[in-house]
């Protein structure tokens, strides 16, 4: 494929049409064919370059650097003291790609029209916000349903829109915005085909002056086997998939410029559905020695090694702070829990033994204390082979120390659904990585979500956590903060409602070829990832620079 | 019989299916590696460990092909005895009766040719989910029979109108006993041709369910074989081991099918010989001494 | 007249009885389009908004008997919905676009197919039991009992990835803009070679052996052995008396073959990464997009229909014995 890029490239030089325009060629989506579709609030079809880099968010939120936030449209904000309140301030003289100019009127606009249309809200904002005021043209203000310290995070999530455009929109939800007018870097599409498109420099960009990329090209890539091809051959710059045995298909082509970094991202775990419709299991479900036992008897080094190629980072915290969290953990809590979270079958076997799980039967397997067999399936979607080779490693591990555990694999689609209905007897899940333990805290462990989404899926809960999580958000003191979430932080790890095994790899290839300036392991300033769910890619970019 | 078995593609096609099918039974005695347990490294090229290489997760090649081929021709003769059951009867019943049922039957044995199969099967199997091989061996039964039908009825309307099928009519015989004693033997050439396509067309469509990830993949068959290889890229990563062998596998036995099903045309088509005893009389044709 | 009029009933009746089973089956399949969409971008859409998108995706609303009513109205307007993973493009353009490479790479491997096959089966024929029969047949054989993914990994293996002659997936440079340039036009051909390659090999050799059995069938006639007599060359005789009559079972094989354009490459496409219609069908198999998996079923039924009657229609006019019917 690249020999025909660059035939591709020697032609359209030789046709003069095109100045020598510095493009980058990156792969954000598989996809089986192209579809114009450049609507920032549809999270399903729309293309996935549409948010940060045609729709700039107002401030980005540092992950890599104790989240601290980067202004983007917004030059600062305010949340007032009783955190009911935050006002952003917009930069002075911004101008939308179409010249116009980008006030907090268009601000007030887009959250009134989320209001209007909550089939674009796509993080519910409005059961956060109750209203939205532009104080003057380049001050807006938000006022909160509860008091929050995380508001700014929250508002940061949505595109701004102009008004001037989308007032006119009849049908926001099917509004393919083909030619979009953004404040991003890059708004212009000048290509589009079903196997590649480009999108180009905003010509009225506030910060032209750190971007060094004219260019961004997407072309077409259907699955796994088409993304390998095109990252081992040189022709993508920036990636974001999985490539099996990297080392040998990828590097080796060309160690000195082709490189990849995987630090942890969301988190995998285990869990059991503690309210099962299996009387037997659920009684075993429910103690948390059995839990303890199971999670002990999983080889969490060999589901990294072997089903995920290495790159996985192992996460042993039964606090589920991991790598990721790192900067949250409580060592004391690591002291007094860690070791139920670490392999040890034979651990494993006297805890069980202790708690009286024996075979009562004399089949081999145990039982519960009272007689009632116990047996489960763990349920892993059938097409991603990674996970079901992780789940298979943790089925020998189980029935290395006597329990009858078996595999099955739904459709990824029934799934999804069996989590959220409670149709299972235990399962393999993930939690996505957030910028706080606040989040994956509040997404698996509030009861009013039971039945809503699949990070409820255990089907535990706890008043206490519940309310220390609530206090979180209530406290803008970082020293307060961590207090709540170390009393949180020891509940959890006490308990052990879902079992982590690891942190799934933060997917990034990098060429260096072309382009450097790359955020890397030796200089990691920011999240690298291409993928939309994070804006800081945009960061990434603004830090690009052409080879000379 | 005999003729099938002095018929060399017969005999060529014939050693390949029993081959496959003792090699499939004797599997415990050919390798102790279990087919689903690891057992080595992920994806090692064949060594003198593991003849045949390791797959993704390090099962043992070899014994997943043997293991393998049980599964595949289980599913394949399994799904075929249904095909044919299903559409023999039909056949012979629309055939013999006539009238009423037989529009009947034909109206039904002509909708479900329409449907174009593959799509209708793809469809059925997700619908189903995890379609384990006895789940695909039954609606490949259920969707395709249409076919088998169509021409065991056409052959059973010409023995319909034979002397000894009209003396047990006359005779007073039950239409049952004439169906099954009269009719069914004197179609059973169709029939056998029949049956032999039908396993062709199982094997092959299993095997290209389970690709498509339709099938179960905890299964040890060598859809599921092709289908783990591809998931795993080998292709792109060089292990040609772990995709190549049930490709092979499938070719080979669909060889003996046909080379079977070839011989069986012939039988019952004498005109379409040509072994080697048939050349002196072939010479005769072409030098315009007699007629076929 | 009347047996073409009976026919057309029944394909009538046919269609909406495979229409019906199209409305209902993808609907009956577990799982729910819009929560798929999620599950795997490691994304989540908050419960609130995720009842407000499928209330916009419409399949929720009006009982099912209503829906089923629309569905019936909307196939003879020709309109198809939206598809769900690609909305908001119509499944029409959607499944226009997977047609013409479908029809592009079918229909070619078809002809191509059918020629080739066809010429091979009268050769072999004629030359029965010479060494030039033995190698088409078993030739022949070969071809058709391996199955195509089969054969779709092998040629890929052995051309695309050892030999590194052609390319391995796509239907044309990406880089390249769609136009009737030489170049992309170029590009087209040479990335359809091996997808090719593939397709005729599993169907040349139906074809052959078909038209090897009909001739066969057919040498022994009378009129055949008349025509030898009264000195007519060999190949005269073979190509003009005996190939014109054996290509009538022939032709209504292809047609049928015509009729399985649409499914027969699915296999090919999905290993190709061919945008055809097959691969459209598995992707919308797999992401629950009903509208999609609707329509290409429907039209897949209605193709297989209209080549069948277009068979009867031939029939009618090629065969005088049916004419009274």
């Amino acid at each position: 494929m690249k020999k025909y890029l660059l035939a591709a490239a020697a032609l359209t030089m030789l046709s003069g049409s095109a100045m020598a325009q510095t493009v980058l060629t990156a792969n954000i989506e598989p996809a089986t064919t192209w579809v114009r579709n450049f609507n920032p609030f549809n999270q399903t079809s729309s293309r996935q370059s549409t948010l940060d880099f045609i729709y700039e968010p107002l401030v980005i939120f540092n992950r890599f650097d104790s989240n601290k936030p980067v202004y983007r449209l917004a030059e600062s904000f305010k949340l007032s003291d009783d955190l009911k309140t935050i006002d952003f301030k917009l930069r002075p003289n911004l101008k939308w790609s179409d010249g116009k100019p980008l006030t907090s009127a268009d601000v007030k606009f887009t959250y009134d029209y989320l209001k209007k249309f909550p089939a674009l809200d796509f993080v519910s904002i409005w059961t956060f916000i109750t209203d939205v005021q532009a104080v003057d043209a380049q001050t807006v203000r938000f006022t909160l349903a509860n008091p929050s310290s995380l508001a700014a995070e929250q508002l940061s999530q949505l595109p701004i829109v102009p008004e001037h455009v989308w007032k006119d929109v009849a049908d926001p939800v099917t509004y393919a915005n083909e030619n979009p007018i953004g404040s991003g870097p890059l708004t212009e599409v000048p290509r589009f085909t079903g196997q590649t498109y480009d999108q180009c420099r905003n010509p009225n960009y506030w910060d032209a002056e750190h971007l060094k990329i004219d260019c961004m090209r997407f072309p077409q890539l259907a699955d796994n086997n088409q993304i390998l091809t095109a990252t081992a051959d040189g022709t993508l710059d920036w990636g974001v998939s999985f490539i099996p045995d990297i080392d040998n298909v990828y590097v080796s082509k060309d160690p000195a410029h082709y490189h990849y970094w995987y630090s942890p991202s969301s988190m995998v775990a285990f869990l059991f559905n503690l309210e099962t419709s299996n009387e037997a299991n659920k009684k075993a479900f429910n103690d948390v020695k059995f839990r303890r036992a199971v999670s002990m008897a999983l080889d969490r080094k060999t589901m990294i090694d072997v089903a995920g190629y290495g790159y996985p980072t192992l996460n042993e915290d039964p606090g589920l702070m991991g790598e990721l969290y790192k900067s949250w953990a409580d060592p004391s809590v690591k002291a007094d829990f860690s070791k139920f979270a670490a392999y040890d079958a034979d651990a494993a076997k006297s805890l069980l033994d202790e708690a009286g799980y024996v075979d009562k039967d004399g089949d081999g397997l145990r039982d519960n204390p009272d007689g009632s067999k116990i047996s489960f399936s763990i349920i892993v979607p059938n097409s991603w082979t990674d996970w079901i080779d992780t789940v298979n490693i943790a089925i020998e591990g189980m029935q290395a120390v006597g329990l009858d555990a078996k595999i099955e694999t739904p459709e990824e689609a029934v799934w999804t659904s069996d989590l959220i209905d409670g149709k299972f007897d235990a399962a393999i899940n993930s939690l996505p990585a957030s910028a706080s333990p606040y989040y994956p805290y509040k997404r698996a462990f509030s009861a009013s979500d039971k039945g809503k989404t699949r990070f409820t899926a255990q089907r535990w809960f706890n008043p206490e956590v519940e309310d220390l999580v609530t206090q979180f958000t209530h406290t803008a003191d970082l020293d307060k903060q961590k207090e709540a979430m170390n009393k949180a932080q020891r509940i959890v790890a006490e308990n052990m409602p879902v079992i982590p095994v690891f942190n799934n790899p933060n997917w990034y290839q990098y060429n260096t070829k072309r382009f450097t300036g790359w955020s890397t392991k030796e200089n990691p300033f920011v999240n690298p990832s291409i993928s939309r769910t994070n804006p800081a890619r945009l960061l990434n970019l603004l830090a690009l620079e052409p080879v000379k | 019989m005999k003729s099938l078995l002095r018929n060399r593609k017969a005999l060529i096609g014939l050693a390949i299916i029993a081959f496959i099918v003792i090699v499939a039974i004797a599997a415990p005695l050919l390798t102790h590696y279990d087919p689903t347990a690891r057992t080595g490294r992920p994806h090692q090229p064949p060594s003198a460990e593991h003849i045949l290489g390791t797959t993704r997760i390090g099962q043992d090649v070899f014994a997943r092909m043997i293991y393998g081929a049980r599964t595949s021709l289980a599913v394949g003769f399994g799904a075929c005895l249904l095909i044919t059951a299903v559409g023999t009867a039909l056949g012979i019943i629309s055939g013999y009766r006539g009238g009423k049922t037989d529009e009947v039957i034909s109206f039904f044995t002509n909708m479900v040719l329409v449907v174009p199969n593959l799509p209708l099967l793809l469809v059925l199997a997700a619908f189903i989910g995890q379609a384990s091989p006895l789940v695909i061996a039954l609606i490949l039964g259920g969707t395709s029979w249409a076919w088998g039908a169509r021409v065991t009825r056409a052959e059973t309307l010409s023995v319909k109108q034979k002397d000894y099928v009209k003396s047990a009519e006359m005779m007073g015989e039950p239409q049952w006993r004439i169906m099954t004693f009269e009719i069914f033997p004197n179609v059973i050439s169709i029939v056998g041709i029949n049956f032999i396509g039908s396993v062709i067309f199982a094997i092959i469509t299993e095997a290209t369910l389970e690709f498509l990830g339709l099938g179960d993949p905890r299964v040890v068959s060598w859809g599921t074989m092709l289908y783990n290889a591809q998931k795993a890229s080998a292709l792109s990563v060089g292990a040609w081991w772990d995709i190549l062998t049930p490709c092979f596998a499938l070719a080979f036995l669909g060889i003996g099918m046909s080379l079977l099903n070839f011989a069986v045309d012939e039988i019952a088509n004498p005109r379409l010989r040509t072994g080697n005893h048939l050349k002196r009389w072939s010479l005769l044709i072409r030098s315009g001494e007699g007629r076929l | 007249m009347a047996f073409l009029l009976r026919r057309l009933a029944f394909y009538l009746a046919a269609f909406i009885a495979a229409a019906t089973i199209n409305f209902f089956l993808p609907r009956l399949m577990p799982g729910d389009p819009v929560r798929i969409m999620f599950s795997s971008a490691g994304t989540e859409l908050p419960p609130e908004s995720l009842q407000a998108l499928k209330l916009t995706f419409g399949f929720v609303d009006g009982p099912l008997w209503q829906q089923y009513l629309t569905y019936l109205g909307s196939i003879f307007t020709g309109d198809l919905g939206r598809s769900i993973k690609y909305f908001p493009l119509p499944v029409t353009s959607v499944l226009g676009h997977a047609l013409v490479w479908t029809v592009g790479l079918m229909g070619t491997a078809t002809i191509i197919s059918f020629a080739l096959g066809t010429f091979l089966g009268i050769v072999a024929a004629w030359r029965r039991g010479s060494k030039f029969d033995v190698i088409v047949s078993i030739g022949a054989i070969f071809a058709t009992s391996v199955p195509a993914v089969v054969t779709s990994l092998i040629v890929l293996f052995f051309f695309g990835f050892t030999l590194g002659w052609f390319p391995n997936g796509y239907a044309a440079d990406p880089s390249l803009d769609p136009a009737f340039s030489f170049q992309y036009v170029g590009s087209v051909a040479y990335h359809g070679i091996l997808p090719m390659i593939t397709l005729c090999t599993v169907l040349a050799g139906g074809f052959t052996v078909t038209m090897r059995n009909n001739m066969i069938n057919l040498l022994g006639e009378d009129y055949i052995v008349m025509a030898r007599a009264k000195g007519l060359s060999d190949r005269h005789v073979m190509l003009w008396y005996a190939a014109r009559n054996a290509l009538l079972p022939t032709v209504s094989s292809l047609a049928i073959a015509i009729g399985t354009i649409l499914g027969g490459s699915l296999v090919t496409e999905v290993v190709y990464n061919y945008p055809g219609l097959g691969n459209i069908l598995y992707q919308a198999i797999l992401a629950r997009d009903y509208p999609v998996i609707q329509g290409q079923l429907l039209i897949m039924t209605a193709t297989m229909l209209i080549a069948n009657f277009i068979v009867d229609v031939s029939y009618v006019l090629l065969d005088p014995r049916l004419k009274g019917a």
